[in-house]
């Protein structure tokens, strides 16, 4: 999102915004971007993993690993994990914007 | 009364350029440049593409900083600022006019002039009732409520002068303003940026517009890194 909105970030730079409020907007929208989806998939994973399990989705030879079906289980800890694995480094990444160069994107763009 | 606005101190700005795979040339850009700008004044700046118009503007507006030289807004160095200091110094005392206008496209006209304003702080009631009056101040009372999409090029350009001025700067910057538009319009724009001067403001263009630079009261030709003053 950084690098499609540089030229609107090189503008408020010239106008004489700092860097720091710039990054703190981006970490703001990126913030509620990644809580958005941890809700939403904290909501939605469960009844994915019902139909998988109660429909037998993906099917196994059973004479080979003795159970028929895969079966899912929704592991809090692991989903927490990853989603705040998306946040810190979608955090990182808004650090890009103190290496900015506005008069060239302007120049470029 | 000292009516110098910018003085500039042998400013010279080199480049990184990449020569094969490893080795790294520093190519000079700017070299050991003097230059005054005075209040009140339009001052061209003329030179082929990649003669280091663009890198002077930098210089000028706090965006970049030199490899060596000193600039002064009035007794005031500002080479010598902090990053926090230049951007609170460009909000303030600096505008700028680019070639390609960059104003926010999903913002109204209006909204893109109080941008300055409101990041340098001001209430949004406030900011609103100045940008409404700089609109209208540049012809474009009409148009306060229409999205860049929606403007001909010239009113493009007037916005983003708008936008430039809105926070009273000593100094307005423009890089090719009037590179993107006819004749009648560059006329317009050229009429529009005169009558800044009135105000106390020093215009700087980066031009390749003889008409424009025709205009400014002072020129200089960038050549091999170095300013030369056109005698008029």
């Amino acid at each position: 999102m950084l690098h499609e909105k540089r030229r609107d970030i090189a503008v408020l730079l010239t106008l004489g915004m700092k860097p720091f409020h710039v990054q703190k907007a981006f970490a703001f929208l990126g913030l509620l971007i990644g809580v958005t989806g941890i809700v939403f998939a904290f909501l939605v994973s469960p009844i994915v993993i019902w139909v998988f399990n109660e429909y037998k989705i993906f099917e196994l030879p059973p004479e080979v690993l003795m159970i028929d079906y895969v079966h899912f289980a929704l592991e809090w800890k692991h989903s927490l994990m990853v989603g705040l694995s998306l946040i810190v480094v979608g955090l990182l990444t808004t650090s890009g914007v103190y290496r900015l160069k506005p008069m060239v994107i302007l120049r470029d763009e | 009364m000292n009516s110098d606005l910018i003085t500039v101190n042998k400013l010279s700005k080199s480049y990184p350029s990449r020569q094969g795979k490893i080795s790294v040339l520093h190519e000079s850009v700017l070299h050991e440049i003097d230059l005054l700008i005075k209040k009140s004044e339009m001052t061209a700046i003329i030179g082929v593409s990649g003669s280091g118009k663009t890198t002077l503007l930098n210089l000028l507006g706090c965006l970049d900083r030199p490899d060596s030289g000193k600039i002064f807004y009035g007794p005031e160095e500002v080479t010598t600022l902090s990053n926090i200091e230049l951007a609170n110094y460009r909000n303030h005392h600096i505008g700028f006019v680019f070639q390609r206008f960059h104003l926010i496209p999903e913002l109204f006209s209006i909204e893109n002039v109080l941008l300055p304003l409101r990041i340098a702080g001001m209430s949004g009631v406030e900011a609103l009732e100045k940008a409404e009056r700089v609109l209208k101040d540049v012809g474009l009372e009409d148009k306060l409520w229409n999205k860049p999409s929606e403007l001909s090029a010239g009113q493009k350009q007037r916005v983003g002068i708008a936008r430039a001025i809105v926070n009273s700067p000593k100094v307005l910057l423009a890089d090719e303003p009037t590179g993107n538009l006819d004749s009648n319009t560059t006329n317009e724009i050229a009429n529009l940026l005169e009558t800044l001067t009135a105000r106390e403001m020093a215009v700087v263009v980066a031009t390749h517009n003889p008409e424009l630079a025709r205009r400014c009261a002072k020129r200089y030709e960038l050549k091999n890194g170095r300013l030369h003053e056109i005698k008029l």
